[in-house]
């Protein structure tokens, strides 16, 4: 095959590929199940921090914290509930049996809508962003971009991760509540290691914890640094082992 | 390539299939086969295991025991499971064009429209930029089918296929099936209704508590059965003991 006949066939699987993408995040636009749940919980939270700081504007200081743990949320809620309940549905409905056949259609898709999931997540996170922008005084865009670039990255190492709900034997029901208090626990105890020195190991086991200072303040400690290493290499094993082994039968066929 | 060439080609070969789903036996040393250009049924009571055996054929389930000698690689079987939801949010026509993107496969409707006949045609076109959620059971079911049928296979197993589709819908989905026939595909189908076993089967299987027995026409399924119609066929084999019907056979 000659380079002029490769390039050509690449860019037609790329165009392929972006086809599939569109039609698969115009489909979430089309039906925002995660709005109430990843965009007006943190916007809702930051009025009312906002609030509680005695006004309606934070201070550069005090937005960028509490902006980050409402980043953080965004991108474990999208994770799990946009990219995760979607992988799980696909295969409930019979979408996966169907027409994906091949261990290569089925990891074709997961990028695909990985790819969907992950364009929504970003659309929500600058929506987010956009929003909280009236709530704070005095913050330069550049700090803005920076700390959105961050948020792209935790997420995207988080999403990655999330392809290992497609090993699990789990109806759509089931996953819906499994994954909402696994949510509710890794929020209630991330909010409470907030107050925790920032040398303490402790507070950044917890990827909510890591996630949020990632994003609002960068690599900002050894032990922070150490820590997101670790959770990255544990959500790249558990996400290669969901593109390996996700189940192709939905659990009403009994399997 | 017409149906006495492709006859030479390829062959799909099942041996010995079984197959517990639990604790539960549900395959018996199941035999089966088929040749390009072919048409074969595959009747039984629910819970016989059709959809089972279907699974099997398609690598989405492992046997206990037995072996598949097709020289057709997953990649070139296609598969028409018996539930499949359309997202709602989608249009017919995106669920087309998602289905053939993810094959790595060109353009959904140009494939999709040529086992078509005019008026099936016009009315996959209504249904392409429609909603799922505005559409009828049938119709889904129908352009699902014809989505399926559309990608570039050599076998096609369809499990009940006209399971709640009316009368004209139905028409469509044998009008297509034929025309894959004639393109030399093989086509393996599961049905409840003893008209399509008559009208369009080259051959046919009757599964039975797991074992299946091979009919090379519904004249010898009669005659074994000791029947006058299909429909009371079936009963008298359902109804029957085993070994009675496997000797009939």
């Amino acid at each position: 095959m000659s380079l002029a006949s490769m390039v050509a066939s690449m860019m037609t699987s790329f165009f392929i590929f972006l086809r599939c993408v569109r039609i698969l995040a115009v489909e979430q636009l089309r039906e925002p199940i995660a709005v109430f749940w990843s965009l007006l919980a943190p916007v809702a939270f930051l009025a009312l921090s906002a609030y509680h700081a005695g006004g309606f504007v934070l201070s550069p200081e005090q937005w960028v914290d509490k902006f980050g743990m409402g980043l953080a949320y965004v991108g474990i809620t999208m994770s799990l509930f946009t990219f995760g309940m979607y992988l799980i549905g696909r295969r409930e409905s019979g979408f996966v049996r169907s027409f994906l056949i091949s261990a290569v259609r089925r990891r074709r898709f997961v990028f695909v809508q990985y790819a969907a999931s992950y364009f929504t997540l970003l659309t929500y996170g600058a929506i987010y962003g956009l929003i909280s922008a009236f709530l704070v005084e005095g913050v330069q865009w550049q700090a803005c971009l920076a700390i959105y670039g961050r948020f792209a990255l935790f997420s995207a190492a988080l999403m990655f991760g999330t392809i290992c709900v497609a090993i699990l034997p789990l109806t759509f029901q089931s996953a819906s509540s499994v994954m909402s208090m696994l949510l509710m626990v890794v929020v209630v105890s991330g909010l409470a290691a907030f107050g925790m020195s920032d040398n303490n190991g402790f507070a950044y086991i917890n990827p909510f914890n890591s996630g949020a200072k990632f994003i609002a303040r960068g690599a900002a400690s050894e032990i922070l640094i150490a820590a997101l290493i670790a959770q990255v290499l544990v959500l790249a094993v558990l996400g290669c082992a969901g593109l390996r082994w996700q189940k192709v039968n939905p659990e009403w066929s009994n399997r | 390539m017409n149906r006495a060439e492709s006859r030479s080609t390829m062959r799909f070969n099942v041996q010995g299939i079984s197959c517990m789903r639990g604790d539960r036996q549900v395959l018996h040393g199941v035999d089966l086969q088929a040749s390009p250009g072919e048409i074969v049924g595959l009747v039984g009571a629910n819970g016989a295991g059709k959809t089972t055996f279907f699974d099997v054929i398609c690598g989405l389930r492992i046997p206990q025991s037995g072996q598949l000698h097709h020289s057709v690689h997953a990649d070139r079987v296609a598969y028409l499971t018996q539930s499949i939801t359309v997202p709602d949010a989608l249009r017919l026509g995106e669920l087309a064009e998602l289905v053939f993107g993810l094959s790595g496969k060109g353009s959904a409707r140009e494939l999709a429209s040529q086992n078509l006949s005019d008026k099936a045609l016009a009315k996959f076109l209504m249904l392409w930029s429609r909603r799922s959620n505005s559409c009828s059971y049938g119709e889904k079911r129908w352009f699902v089918l014809v989505v399926v049928l559309a990608m570039d296979a050599d076998l096609f197993v369809l499990d009940e296929p006209t399971a709640g589709v009316d009368i004209e819908y139905r028409h469509y989905i044998w009008q297509a099936i034929k025309l894959i026939r004639d393109k030399g595909k093989m086509v393996i189908f599961s049905t409840h209704v003893a008209s399509e076993i008559e009208d369009v089967c080259d051959h046919f299987y009757f599964l039975k508590e797991g074992r299946a027995q091979r009919f090379a026409s519904p004249g010898d399924f009669l005659a074994a059965t000791r029947a006058t119609t299909l429909e009371s066929g079936f009963m008298n084999y359902l109804t029957a003991d085993p070994a009675d019907t496997t000797t009939a056979a």
